[in-house]
């Protein structure tokens, strides 16, 4: 039985085909302005890169915040089920994942079998998310590819205590005239960004493994000041943007 | 000052003095500010009173967070935050935490406190209303307080005791006060800012020594000639003003003015009225505590409260009033709305209405509201 | 225009030709125009269980008080407001102490929600006119408050002669009619209380807080007197307690018949009527007791038959403040497959029924009005558990209203305390009771979709 999973966030559409418990294939794009054709054209790749078709398709999960506008998937799930599954796939010791995305973030407890326990989950303000990363960037006239490598070098990070982005921003651009180095500075964003979601999911609770995920994931600075926060080890599964996706079509593996 | 010295000397030491006094048996009382906890009570059966009135910091709003959402008053939400975090031991050796319930803000660092930590919690009633019935609730609070002291401490409460620990505290309010009100004069010997944290260290240090400090203070205020900043005269008003939060008193004086009175919880209405023994010694406290005490915003009428503040502001001479509020602190917000009205009405003065969620980012908007409020002032408009 | 809208409020033709004058002039005033109707008509078929008649009956029983409301200037002599939470005994005894003409009672803020805002969904322009004047947005002021503010200050409905308000459950109502008085000149009286019991009280309360409820409640009257300028009869007090006992007794047996039954019956936004008239006074009495009577009886049937709104076999939930405004919340959450067990505060514990019938009712003020909530944040957490485990729920969700300072601070406590207590999930949602703008129905559903999920995927490991 083949099964797909298509994730379409406000970013990026990410689809992963699924088949006998292993991946055939996945695709990242932008999601640009439409959700439809993002997801049938991410779908279409994955399914060009495993030379098959829809028809071998037998059940298609959509997930992320697009997910009611997948015409052709037969269910709709919410990203966080997803998330849970796909992880515990990759990381079956996972019990507690953060997935930090450009719009939102989430902490989520994680079961032995892939089901979740409890979450929460933050999709009102920006400070928190990978859209403070981008503002601050821009700033600093950096790419943000940069920032979690500069963040690294720092020795004395910057308190950076504004709870509003807009007003970071400020709060940054007065340190920098201060005299404050560029890389305490993008420290400072780092451990402002992870202290919003530490707190946040102290509801949930950390449990071992911790494990990263979202488009955020990739920034080791990030996963440093996470680190720091929670006082445990951090994992990153290899491709952590395409875990809803991979949830998705694992889940749709059980629909017979 | 040569007092001023030892009193900074002193509070470097009081929490190791503190942390003494509690090994050796000493039970230590915290309370949370509003101005109905009487610390004589407190005084009398043996303990030290603590004021937990630190705030300003946005890291325990941060900290907060995690034990009870946003939306309840900042400086309340801070306390949780502080004991959590652990930053501040003042939060950790205290024995019994009293709340006097005013508000549902007030109540939260109760419910906090109560829940989150082992801390034992004790809560008396504090009505919002003066009449009869009212003043019967409060006292019978008071009276309920006492029998929690005497159970937690193993000592009573006799009135000869309470008599003396009467006498101290009015010594210190009355000092207090004394100093207060040289900022009626047309040139300030002591700054506002000085003078809150003289007010604010009552709340932590031993009684004996504030004592003498404040009467070496008082003495040399009184010889010094007249020789302070002749500013725009403000007075400030608002819920908290805690202790650590100064930046509107640092930049309205950066700005130029003279606070000259401050009334908040942990300012005038801390001192400004004495007990007067009168027969029942319960009585006479429930009477300070509860009928004088300058009444905040959350009792009713409010009427009461605006005229009092309209009469301090002639008593004062202000030239204009800094209403300081505390986010989510609803009566507070409600009452700024109609009370710039009256008081432009009745006294023709301007008034400035700041709000703090104790966060960093709003230093720069502050500091342009002051001021602008304070050049308003001296080119003799508002008015 | 409005005929197929009123038949929908459980009208009889007759009512409707007799009613016309009445209802053109309240609706021009209310600005209710044709497409507002239509909206009405839709709501009320999409999120009610609209072919219940006793649903329409208790609908009925709100829109006349809304054409009352608006019209109560002219066709009466004097007006007293009050507002939730007020306790509504005292109301009622002072209402049944005069004759209609003489006085009007109401509690706009909830009549106007439950029928500009449920029903057409037009409640916008009242808050915004509440933030203009003296409860500004970003300061988390209680959207009730806002909206009857707004509607005073926008002449929709009259300023009363007398404001009677409870200071004890919160802060909020209080201030808000300490404004109304100071710049509007309504003289306002209070029912005061402190919400100071220590945690271990509960369920007990001190004498002396009786003794000063007692005095207010004594207060309320002499003002209630002197102001509308009538005697205060005993008997008035009497009917009042006794009709108020019998509707909450047969209330709770309906409550409880729902709670046990599966597959749900019926949705729980059909309650919220009913509910309701537990704290606005209503001369209808006769009216609203045979409501609850009719809707009993079809609920009954309904559960006879296993016919209902919810899959068989679905997760039980309990789920916190009832959203009377957007009905829409509490169907989505029916509609990702949860049972809506019990809702609060709907519900009483068999210790507060045994005190509740036929007591004096400033004992309950001593207490707490409605249902003990507001007693501490320990009977808040406390109650919210006892329903936990009345209705044997799978799961909790906390719908809770940001700007209600009581509330808030019970949040956290409740989740822990559920989730220790009885093993099960509790999901917090952030919202307001009042006011669609504070929330986003998107982001709500996909945490509700997931928790259902979660509480699925959890009772399928428990049967296997």
């Amino acid at each position: 039985m083949i099964t797909a999973g298509v994730d379409v966030g406000a970013a990026t559409a990410k689809t992963v085909i699924v088949a006998d418990g292993k991946i055939l294939s996945y695709a990242v794009i932008p999601t640009g302005d439409s959700v439809a054709r993002a997801a049938e054209k991410v779908t279409g790749a994955a399914l060009d890169q495993a030379r098959l078709s829809m028809p071998d398709l037998s059940f298609i999960i959509s997930t992320g915040y697009g997910r009611n506008a997948v015409a052709f998937a037969h269910k709709a799930v919410t990203e966080i089920i997803c998330h849970a599954k796909g992880v515990n796939f990759l990381i079956p010791a996972a019990r507690t994942v953060i997935d930090i995305g450009g719009q939102d973030s989430k902490v989520i407890g994680v079961r032995e079998d892939g089901t979740v326990s409890d979450f929460v989950m933050n999709d009102k303000c920006a400070a928190g998310t990978g859209r403070f990363l981008e503002v601050m960037a821009v700033v600093l006239g950096l790419g943000i590819e940069e920032m979690g490598p500069i963040s690294l070098t720092s020795k004395e990070p910057c308190n950076i205590s504004s709870t509003c982005t807009i007003f970071a921003e400020t709060e940054m651009v007065s340190l920098r005239a201060d005299g404050r180095t560029r890389e305490d500075i993008v420290a400072g964003i780092h451990r402002a960004v992870a202290s919003r979601v530490v707190v946040m999911g102290r509801t949930v609770g950390y449990k071992q493994q911790v494990v990263f995920t979202g488009g955020v994931a990739k920034n080791l600075g990030v996963k440093h000041s996470l680190e720091v926060g929670i006082g445990l080890p951090i994992l990153i599964p290899e491709e952590p943007q395409i875990v809803g996706a991979l949830g998705a079509a694992l889940l749709a593996t059980r629909q017979t | 000052m040569e007092a001023m010295k030892k009193l900074s000397d002193h509070l470097a030491t009081r929490l190791t003095e503190l942390t003494r006094l509690r090994k050796s048996g000493t039970k230590l009382i915290g309370y949370a500010p509003g101005g109905y906890m009487p610390e004589e009570l407190v005084y009398t059966c043996g303990a030290v009173p603590v004021g937990l009135i630190r705030g300003g910091d946005p890291e325990p709003v941060a900290e907060s967070a995690a034990y009870v959402p946003r939306f309840i008053d900042t400086f309340c939400r801070s306390q949780i935050g502080y004991r959590m975090m652990g930053g501040d031991p003042l939060y950790e050796i205290i024995d019994l935490l009293v709340v006097p319930v005013t508000d549902h803000n007030i109540k939260t660092i109760a419910d906090c406190f109560n829940f989150f930590t082992n801390t034992n919690v004790f809560r008396f009633g504090v009505p919002h209303q003066k009449d009869e019935h009212a003043f019967e609730y409060y006292l019978a609070g008071l009276h309920a307080f006492k029998d929690k002291l005497e159970e937690f401490t193993g000592n009573k409460i006799d009135n000869g005791r309470l008599r003396e620990a009467i006498d101290l505290c009015n010594r210190m309010r009355g000092l207090l006060k004394e100093i207060s009100i040289m900022r009626r004069s047309e040139r300030p010997p002591i700054t506002g800012y000085e003078f809150v944290k003289l007010n604010h260290a009552s709340f932590i240090a031993d009684k004996r020594i504030f004592i003498d400090v404040l009467e070496s203070i008082h003495q040399e205020l009184k010889r010094k000639p007249p020789s302070g900043p002749k500013g725009p005269r403000i007075l400030l008003t608002g819920s908290t003003l805690a202790m650590g939060d100064y930046k509107v008193l640092e930049m309205a004086e950066n700005a130029g003015a003279n606070i000259v009175i401050e009334e908040f919880a942990e300012g005038m209405r801390h001192y400004w009225e004495n007990v007067q023994v009168n027969g029942d010694l319960m009585e006479s406290l429930a009477d300070r505590y509860f009928r004088r005490r300058v009444p905040p915003a959350w009792f009713r009428p409010s009427r009461e409260r605006l005229d009092y503040l309209i009469e301090l502001a002639r008593d004062f001479k202000v030239d204009g009033i800094i209403w300081y509020q505390l986010m989510y602190r609803s009566s507070y917000d409600i009452q700024a709305f109609y009370f710039e009205k009256l008081l432009k009405k009745e006294l023709n003065i301007p008034m400035l209405k700041l709000e703090s969620d104790y966060d960093v980012s709003e230093r720069g908007p502050l500091r342009t509201r002051i001021e602008t409020f304070v050049e308003i002032i001296k080119a003799g408009g508002g008015r | 225009m409005y005929t197929e809208l009123f038949k929908l409020c459980g009208f009889e033709p007759d009512e409707i030709k007799k009613e016309r004058l009445r209802i053109d002039k309240a609706f021009k005033i209310l600005g209710i125009e044709d497409e507002d109707i239509k909206r009405g008509e839709k709501r009320l078929k999409q999120y009610l269980d609209i072919e219940l008649l006793g649903v329409r009956r208790f609908l009925g029983i709100w829109m006349r008080e809304l054409v009352n409301l608006v019209l109560a200037r002219e066709e009466h002599e004097k007006i007293v407001y009050s507002d939730f939470p007020m306790e509504l005994r005292p109301l009622m005894s002072m209402m049944l102490s005069t004759d209609e003409k003489k006085a009007y009672f109401a509690t706009p803020g909830q009549i106007l929600n439950m029928t500009m805002g449920q029903i057409f969904d037009k409640l916008t322009p009242f808050l915004v006119a509440g933030e203009e004047n003296g409860l500004p947005p970003g300061a988390a002021h209680c959207a009730l408050y806002q909206t009857r503010l707004g509607a005073m200050v926008k002449g929709v409905i009259p300023f009363p002669d007398l404001s009677v308000i409870a200071s004890y459950h919160c802060d909020q109502p209080a201030e808000a009619e300490q404004l109304l008085h100071e710049v509007y000149g309504v003289p306002v009286a209070y029912l005061d209380s402190c919400p100071d019991p220590n945690w271990g009280d509960w369920p007990k309360f001190n004498d002396y807080r009786v003794r000063y409820c007692g005095s207010q409640a004594r207060k309320l009257f002499q003002t209630f007197e002197e102001v509308i300028g009538c005697k205060m009869t005993d008997e008035a007090k009497r009917t009042a307690n006794k009709s108020n006992a019998i509707f909450r007794l047969k209330f709770q047996q309906l409550v409880e018949l729902i709670g046990h039954a599966d597959p749900q019956p019926i949705s729980q936004t059909s309650l919220v009527h009913a509910f309701f008239l537990n704290s606005m006074p209503t001369r209808d009495i006769a009216g609203k007791q045979e409501a609850l009577e009719i809707l009993c009886g079809e609920v009954e049937e309904r559960v006879n038959q296993g016919k209902g709104v919810v899959e068989k076999g679905a997760p039980g939930v309990f789920v916190t403040a009832t959203i009377s405004v957007d009905p829409g919340i509490t169907r989505m959450i029916e509609q990702s497959g949860l049972a809506i067990r019990i809702q609060i505060p709907f519900w009483l514990s068999p210790w507060v029924m045994a005190r509740h019938p036929y007591r004096e009712w400033a004992d309950m003020i001593g207490v707490g009005p409605c249902l003990d909530i507001p007693h501490s944040c320990e009977a808040h957490v406390a109650i919210n558990l006892e329903n936990c485990k009345a209705f044997n729920v799978d799961g909790a969700i906390d719908f809770y209203p940001y700007s209600c300072r009581e509330w808030v601070p019970t949040v956290m406590i409740t989740k822990r305390t559920i989730e220790k207590e009885l093993g099960i999930p509790v999901l917090v949602l952030e919202g307001d009771c009042y006011d669609t703008r504070n929330y986003s129905a998107g982001q709500l559903r996909t945490r509700v979709e997931t928790f259902a999920e979660l509480l699925r995927a959890a009772k399928a490991a428990k049967m296997a």
